[in-house]
């Protein structure tokens, strides 16, 4: 993940994002009795963040950043900037990826089905053998879903369960 | 001293030792498993802490901070794999106690001096908070203004390899906080249409997205230290320890002070005041020569600078609303999400709210002692849950909690994004705490700068006319100018040296 590493790169990419909050804040228009409306404050912010990400963009050291001064890593763990093998950028993808798919799956499936089986994928990917991703994905959708659903009230999508629901309340 | 018995009585509830109980248990779970810090430990707690009272709420995360602070220093003394940044300032000087068979004087001493420097921030935070909310109460829009940049400044400044990129990272905290209503005029800005930004990025999403999503990347890559489970059991673990704890009471004391006064500066926080206190303690022993080698002096000092220094960020965030670090930033937030809007006027609304917050940080640091005996005996079987189960359920635990507090999956997806540009961020060497600290301050920035202008007509003298606001200015603007002054200065002393 080498290329993820790129100082300039970052740079630039505020320089952009100060650009469009800069042009965005220009649009806005407050109410006519106040002198100082909603698009005040944010232009500032645009311009400091350009400027600022030009400075970053322009500076001496802006390729790739000194490796992170970690706690001495335990001797089976890869040296931090080696380039991370096929399994762990696939784990890393599904890592990054599950939140989206949670979102998106959780009101269509429901809770008690999307969370066990995003769980045990994730472990599974984490390296654990499937009885015990499935056991960990379970399980830990019970513990899930006896602290927020039971205990604290909080509506939890029942999705394809809906027709169950006063079964599986079980407190 | 009516207030304090109305608190004490307050926290005198069964059902609120019960939470703080659990919320121990839990803070010394999580703080003792590296990689997990004890911000991290308050932002997973804050989806369960919404639904309850503002009492056993604030308790709750109260004593997990101090609990998850100190649980750093068990990976750290074991394994030196500190569990939390702060205690990496005196992980090696534990280890290599370790490494001579006195690991149970190495935690002992940790453990003893981490109750005694919270107790310190504890009662300085009571003793004070108070008396400094009745000089805030004189405060106008325009002190408020030089207040809120002198925290911004301030997270700049720790930001130690490039203050650059801490500005931009600020920069990035404050422009988050501009999606919404905007506080002055109502109008929405930043929206795009959707109603889901109406009421701006959820905070409570937008943390756990930028302090748990990373951790589990860099696990998901291999990158994050994967701890070896040794069987080191603590054994006698106080033996020696009240002697050192006698040997070391000046380093003990002036630890203490260093982490509360640290504390108090916004944008400071634990980690800077257990590093100045090593260096302090460093400096000052006569023992200095042995330090690197197994000596508990650094020890003690760091680790009571540890835990006051939380106290000490405590005083700033309730009387002024100012964190002073990331975890304060998230108290914060509690605070507001309870109804307890940090300021000086809490001390004159809920008097006795706001003090048993402050007791239940004292009692929480009472508890640490026995807790942490039991956390040290029981911490080899916290490390022995395989990563490949912990880390998905850490992430079930994060995504669920974001959904919860918001009741829509746009708050999974604020999680989502927020974690993956802080995964970059953190790669290129952004720090993240000033982007918090901007999170939290931008709103009260805009709308006293706002209020100020409008007041003044827009004469900036106004700024600094009165007093109070004229002291705060010189401030801020002799911390800008000072760097400034003295990189120039390095630049013209290095090449008059080239020449």
């Amino acid at each position: 993940m080498r290329w993820l590493r790129h100082t300039r790169a970052t740079g630039i990419g505020f320089i952009l994002l100060g650009l469009v909050v800069l042009a965005l804040s220009l649009g806005l228009e407050g109410p006519r009795h106040m002198a100082y409306g909603p698009g005040l404050f944010p232009s500032a912010l645009g311009i400091l963040m350009a400027l600022a990400g030009l400075v970053v963009a322009l500076s001496r050291n802006s390729g790739a950043p000194e490796a992170s001064v970690d706690p001495e890593p335990a001797a089976d763990a890869p040296p931090s900037d080696s380039q991370p093998s096929r399994d762990r950028i696939a784990a890393f993808a599904v890592f990054a990826i599950a939140p989206f798919v949670f979102a998106f799956v959780l009101p269509i499936l429901g809770f008690l089905i999307a969370t066990p089986v995003l769980i045990a994928i994730l472990a599974m990917v984490s390296g654990a053998r499937w009885p015990t991703a499935v056991a960990t994905g379970v399980v830990s959708t019970v513990l899930l879903q006896t602290i927020f659903q039971q205990v604290m009230r909080v509506p939890l999508p029942w999705g394809l369960l809906e027709r169950y629901a006063g079964v599986l309340t079980w407190m | 001293m009516d207030v304090i018995v109305q608190a004490a009585a307050l926290l005198a509830d069964p059902y609120v030792i019960l939470v703080m109980v659990a919320a121990s248990i839990y803070g010394l779970a999580v703080g003792s498993v590296p990689g997990l810090t004890a911000t991290m430990a308050v932002a997973l707690i804050i989806p369960i802490t919404f639904f309850m009272d503002p009492i056993p709420a604030l308790a709750a995360v109260m004593s997990l901070s101090a609990m998850a602070i100190f649980a750093g220093d068990l990976p750290g003394a074991l394994l030196r794999i500190p569990g939390t940044p702060a205690s990496a300032a005196y992980a090696d000087e534990a280890y290599a106690m370790t490494r001579k068979g006195q690991a149970g004087l190495a935690l002992g001493v940790g453990l003893v001096c981490s109750s005694i420097g919270g107790l310190v921030g504890a009662v300085v935070l009571i003793a004070a908070a108070p008396w400094l909310a009745r000089i805030a109460l004189q405060f106008s829009s325009y002190e408020k203004f030089w207040l809120a940049c002198l925290g911004l400044l301030a997270a700049i400044a720790v930001s130690q390899r490039s203050w650059m990129k801490g500005f931009l990272s600020l920069l990035l905290g404050l422009t988050i906080a501009q999606i919404g209503l905007d506080p002055v005029s109502g109008l929405m800005r930043f929206t795009f249409g959707f109603s889901d930004l109406a009421g701006g990025l959820g905070f409570i999403p937008v943390l756990i997205g930028f302090f748990a999503v990373p951790e589990l990347l860099r696990y998901a890559l291999g990158r994050g230290p994967t701890p070896t489970v040794k069987s080191q059991p603590a054994r006698r673990l106080f033996s020696g320890v009240g002697r050192e704890l006698v040997r070391q009471r000046g380093g003990i004391a002036r630890g203490s002070v260093i982490g509360t006064v640290i504390g108090s500066i916004p944008g400071a926080g634990a980690d800077i005041a257990a590093y100045v206190s090593y260096a302090v303690a460093r400096r000052l022993s006569p023992r200095r020569d042995r330090f690197g080698t197994g000596v508990p002096d650094g020890i003690a000092s760091a680790s009571a600078a540890n835990n006051s220094s939380i106290g000490g960020a405590l005083v700033p965030a309730t009387v002024f609303g100012i964190p002073g670090d990331s975890l304060t930033a998230i108290i914060i937030g509690v605070l507001f999400l309870k109804g307890l809007n940090p300021g000086p006027t809490v001390f004159l609304v809920n008097p006795e709210l706001i003090t048993a917050v402050f007791l239940a940080f004292l009692l929480a640091n009472v508890m640490i002692v026995p807790f942490g005996f039991a956390a040290i005996a029981g911490f080899q079987y916290v490390l022995r849950v395989p990563r490949s189960v912990l880390m998905p359920v850490i992430l079930g635990f994060c995504m669920v909690g974001a959904f919860a507090v918001e009741n829509t999956v746009f708050a999974i997806l604020t999680m989502a994004a927020m974690g993956l540009v802080a995964f970059v961020l953190e790669e290129n060497d952004y720090p993240l705490a000033p982007a918090i600290l901007g999170l939290v301050i931008g709103p009260m920035l805009e709308e006293n700068l706002l209020l100020s202008l409008t007041r003044a007509r827009g004469n900036l003298f106004a700024f600094v006319e009165r007093p109070v606001s004229m002291g705060l200015a010189i401030v801020v603007i002799g911390l800008c100018l000072v760097p400034l002054a003295l990189f120039l200065a390095r630049r013209l002393r290095h090449s008059d040296g080239r020449s």
